[in-house]
């Protein structure tokens, strides 16, 4: 079981910016191949969510068709070059232009994979209580992007959300807000990271 | 919002604002004011009126800074204001918020031991303060005096105490700790001892941050000034 993302892009550069703009979702593999052709079932079959990105000029419509028959729950979304191409609507979700915003493409893969996923007692996401732990444990930005695969900005962008959320800037601050959601342990704690 | 005047009568401007008292005690003005005005006292107590009133009507209106009047004051008053302002806050608003803050957690049910953090950290954030008074009573406030009083005897023409970050610093962690209380304490609380503390908070945040805002906007620019003087 597990959530995957699909990305189908003949050009290496989108493919490498859609991967960048969803390289850490949590718990979700990420798939990146140049033509639907070279999609394997076995990139799919056993995930338990599909988000699926292609060109809208995709012939392969009945594939697709098929795809969603697999996999129940889906998002398949069509990408758009320019306002010229022509398509079918139906074989889409959502249809995203290539100069959207990535921000906007993160949002909509954050609602397909988290919707389940809301915590009860504070409002952080998984992924964002992952780096909040490690921030905790005295972590820079650098050791944290290691441990987590991701880039140092992604990990100062999950910071930023973080403060913004809780309304706590500073490290000890952090820290303390850690402890009280039970997000790490007191004896976790060295007696610096509070000063 | 009004600004005071010398011709105020001094009881007026703690009936309008009573906050404004420590601040009159910080400048040794004592309580018996009869009905004599803000000038009056003053030369009673030796206080430069100018002086008083423009530090009076910073604390009372937020948006007042009459930056170009404060700088235009010696740096030995505003030391020696800010000197006494540090001797407030080391002997009354840091003792009283640590003594509240304990009073609350003690109210708080004793399984929920990860709140004793809350107290944790104003500690740690109480003796970085107090390192950062130290600092600036050793090195800076004996600077600025020796430069005003005898500039013959500097030896270095570079001092550079920008304090700006530091001050930031102390800023987010006052702001942090409002937040962990207000958002994450456990309901269960003893809500008087809660809402002194707050008052409290709040209180000094005001205060430290108009501190730090003299030391920021006036003495350094002042300093920076008589250094060029000095040259």
């Amino acid at each position: 079981m597990g959530q995957k993302v699909i990305i189908v892009h003949p050009a290496e550069l989108v493919r490498r910016g859609l991967v960048s703009a969803l390289e850490d979702l949590q718990r979700t593999r990420i798939i990146s191949v140049a033509t639907f052709a070279e999609v394997r079932s076995e990139d799919y079959k056993a995930a338990a969510k599909l988000l699926l990105l292609v060109p809208v000029t995709c012939h392969h419509t009945s594939e697709l068709l098929e795809l969603r028959t697999k996999i129940g729950d889906h998002l398949f979304i069509g990408i758009l070059l320019h306002d010229k191409e022509k398509y079918k609507t139906d074989h889409f979700d959502k249809v995203l232009r290539l100069d959207a915003p990535a921000r906007q493409l993160r949002e909509i893969a954050e609602r397909f994979f988290e919707q389940d996923d809301t915590g009860l007692n504070d409002e952080l996401t998984a992924r964002e209580k992952e780096v909040l732990r490690l921030i905790a444990l005295g972590n820079t930005n650098k050791t944290i992007a290691e441990s987590l695969f991701i880039s140092t900005h992604t990990v100062i962008s999950h910071r930023k959300n973080i403060t913004e959320k809780l309304g706590i800037k500073s490290i000890p601050g952090l820290t303390v807000y850690a402890i009280i959601q039970k997000i790490v342990a007191p004896t976790d704690i060295s007696a610096d990271q509070l000063s | 919002m009004q600004e005071f005047t010398k011709g105020d009568k001094m009881v007026h401007l703690v009936q309008v604002n009573y906050s404004l008292l420590p601040v009159i005690h910080r400048f040794g003005i004592r309580l018996g004011f009869g009905n004599r005005t803000v000038q009056e006292l003053c030369k009673l107590y030796g206080v430069n009126t100018d002086f008083f009133l423009a530090i009076v009507n910073t604390f009372h209106n937020k948006n007042f800074f009459p930056e170009t009047q404060l700088l235009s004051f010696s740096p030995l008053l505003i030391v020696d204001y800010l000197k006494k302002t540090h001797a407030y806050y080391v002997s009354f608003s840091l003792p009283q918020i640590e003594d509240l803050i304990h009073r609350l957690l003690l109210s708080t049910p004793q399984q929920n031991s990860e709140m004793k953090m809350i107290e944790t950290f104003y500690l740690a954030y109480k003796r970085k303060l107090l390192e950062h008074f130290k600092e600036e009573e050793e090195t800076v406030f004996p600077y600025v005096e020796t430069l005003v009083l005898r500039p013959s005897d500097i030896q270095n023409h570079n001092f550079d105490a920008n304090y700006e970050k530091e001050h930031e610093h102390v800023d987010f962690e006052l702001d942090d700790l409002k937040n962990l209380i207000l958002k994450y304490l456990v309901p269960e609380y003893d809500e008087l001892v809660c809402n002194k503390l707050m008052e409290e908070i709040y209180r000094f945040e005001k205060d430290i941050r108009d501190h730090s805002r003299m030391e920021d906007a006036i003495l350094m620019p002042q300093v920076a000034h008589l250094l060029k003087v000095v040259k």
